[in-house]
């Protein structure tokens, strides 16, 4: 194709508003790339709430934004005598396109927002969550960067390379296809790592879990963990701690796969 | 108690910070030991007047607060000085400290030595020295690279950089940017590679200094144990790192109370 200078394309501030009389609304979006041909990426950060991202066959990426909640049990509304009150929502999502990088952003708000995206197949997601049910990908070849604080992260179906973490949650991946000589890193605080990953896979592993186990069904070669041998301070001779990380190796090694969890174990799968 | 602890205990005993055993550990060996009676008196008065030059100025509270932290922070850092040991560049520097005369015969003779090398080399094309500059010219270039890749837009490049500076050796550099990924890269799972990797390096003072540092702004829970866990290493925390541990307030009680079980059965 013809070469054309990328003009910044700053997409239009939509900022969703909304007044109820009842339930939960949606509002969708559709969001066009500056170049349909190219991969995309796309970034959301959700406070309260889930982001969900799925691909399909467009060349457009759909936005769809619901604010679930019943507002007749919200408790914090006044009574007032003789008045009803009108339970109403509000809070402000922001959708930025700019050379095929989309952003999307949520306002604070005590709000659940539920984000649900589609977006081509060529998409490198990442989602940033911090209280809500999942952050969850499906589909989608590239390189991810998942991370939910409170909550789980689920990515199935991709192809490319994740990077994902978790503070209370699990962590559950599966991918398809892995991008060559590409280092990945899966970590949980209290939560399981589940990692599926293609049969033929080569790789350096380390894994290291805090208070849980470690399973695979992958065949791997371990290596003899390096003793840290350190000098005591004040008086003489050495102490020397096994440390708990368990390094191997998959095939004939590779990108190092690094995997912890502290309340948690890990599971490494090969794909069936 | 010797006049090492002591020097230690003399700030901390004048904030008032002293444990009753500790002080009074102190004040005995004060009215047996001449120097640090000496030492602690003069602190004592520096500290005095820090507290009267704000009154006469009429300043607010909290200036004399600061100027006295700042005199804590001064003795801590003096004491990290001492207890830290010097690094392969101090120690080189030491070498070239004021000896002109050393220094002017030693120029001579790498001067002559390089003259005769340079003859020996041009005659006889010898193929190890060149290969010993390819092998320090990789280096440097796979420090140079490693730098960049830790300020990559991608975190698995980040992840890829942390894993080369394992291998790229312990240079100050790489170092410093290690303890920069470590404290303020956005992704976890870099920070977490990044604290691994010092690990290795934890006896030096400043790396040690910077990790328990992080400990203030580090939120997420798995990366606080990893540097808990670099930090105590087999020795355990040093002394007045504890306190600073403790300080930090964002630590999670579970990690807390993982950490303290672990120290425990060393």
């Amino acid at each position: 194709m013809r070469e054309t200078i990328m003009t910044a394309l700053i997409c239009t501030l939509l900022s969703a508003g909304l007044a109820l009389a009842q339930g939960g609304e949606t509002q969708s979006f559709v969001v066009p790339l500056s170049d349909p041909s190219q991969p995309v990426v796309l970034e959301a950060s959700v406070m309260m709430g889930s982001i969900s991202v799925s691909a399909y066959e467009g060349s457009e990426v759909q936005v769809e934004v619901s604010f679930e909640g019943d507002p007749d049990d919200d408790e914090e509304g006044e009574e007032r005598e003789g008045l009803t009150r009108i339970p109403s929502h509000s809070a402000g999502v922001t959708i930025e396109e700019k050379n095929n990088k989309i952003e999307i952003s949520t306002d604070w708000s005590n709000e659940e927002i539920y984000i649900k995206v589609k977006v081509p197949v060529r998409t490198s997601v990442h989602l940033d969550g911090l209280n809500g049910e999942l952050v969850e990908i499906d589909g989608v070849t590239g390189q991810h960067e998942l991370s939910h604080t409170n909550g789980g992260i689920k990515a199935v179906n991709v192809r490319g390379s994740v990077i994902a973490d978790t503070t209370n949650g699990d962590v559950v991946v599966e991918l398809l296809e892995i991008d060559p000589d590409t280092p990945m890193s899966f970590s949980s605080f209290n939560g399981d790592v589940e990692v599926t990953l293609p049969a033929s896979t080569q790789a350096d592993l380390r894994m290291k879990s805090g208070q849980g186990d470690i399973y695979t069904d992958f065949d791997v070669q371990l290596q003899p963990s390096q003793p840290r041998v350190t000098r005591e301070q004040e008086g003489e001779g050495f102490r020397v701690r096994m440390e708990k990380e368990v390094l191997g190796k998959i095939g004939a090694g590779g990108p190092e796969f690094r995997f912890k969890t502290f309340n948690g174990d890990i599971i490494l799968r090969k794909l069936q | 108690m010797n006049c090492d602890k002591a020097d230690k205990l003399l700030m901390d005993s004048l904030m008032g910070a002293l444990q009753p055993a500790e002080q009074q550990g102190l004040e005995e060996h004060l009215a047996t030991c001449e120097r640090c009676r000496q030492e602690a008196a003069g602190m004592e008065s520096l500290w005095q007047d820090l507290g009267d030059m704000d009154e006469e100025r009429g300043a607010v509270p909290s200036d004399r607060l600061t100027r006295r932290f700042r005199l804590a922070l001064a003795d801590f850092e003096a004491e990290l000085e001492k207890t830290s040991r010097p690094g392969l560049t101090e120690w080189w520097a030491g070498l070239w400290a004021a000896r002109p005369a050393w220094q002017a015969a030693f120029s001579a003779v790498v001067l002559i030595f390089g003259v005769l090398l340079g003859a020996g080399i041009t005659s006889q094309q010898s193929s190890s020295s060149e290969i010993d500059e390819l092998k320090a010219e990789i280096e440097t270039m796979s420090q140079a690279v490693t730098l960049s890749l830790l300020q990559h837009q991608s975190a698995s490049e980040r992840l890829r950089a942390v894993s080369w500076s394992r291998m790229a050796g312990p240079d100050d550099r790489v170092l410093g940017a290690l303890l920069d990924s470590a404290r303020l890269d956005p992704n976890v799972n870099v920070r977490l590679a990044a604290v691994d990797a010092l690990a290795a390096y934890a006896d030096q003072a400043p790396v040690r200094s910077s990790l328990i540092d992080s400990l203030s702004v580090e939120r997420s829970p798995l990366v606080q144990l990893a540097v808990l866990e670099a930090v105590a290493g087999d020795e355990g925390l040093r002394n007045g790192e504890l306190e600073r541990v403790l300080e930090s307030s964002e630590i999670d009680e579970s990690v807390l109370q993982y950490f303290a079980a672990q120290a425990e059965s060393l």
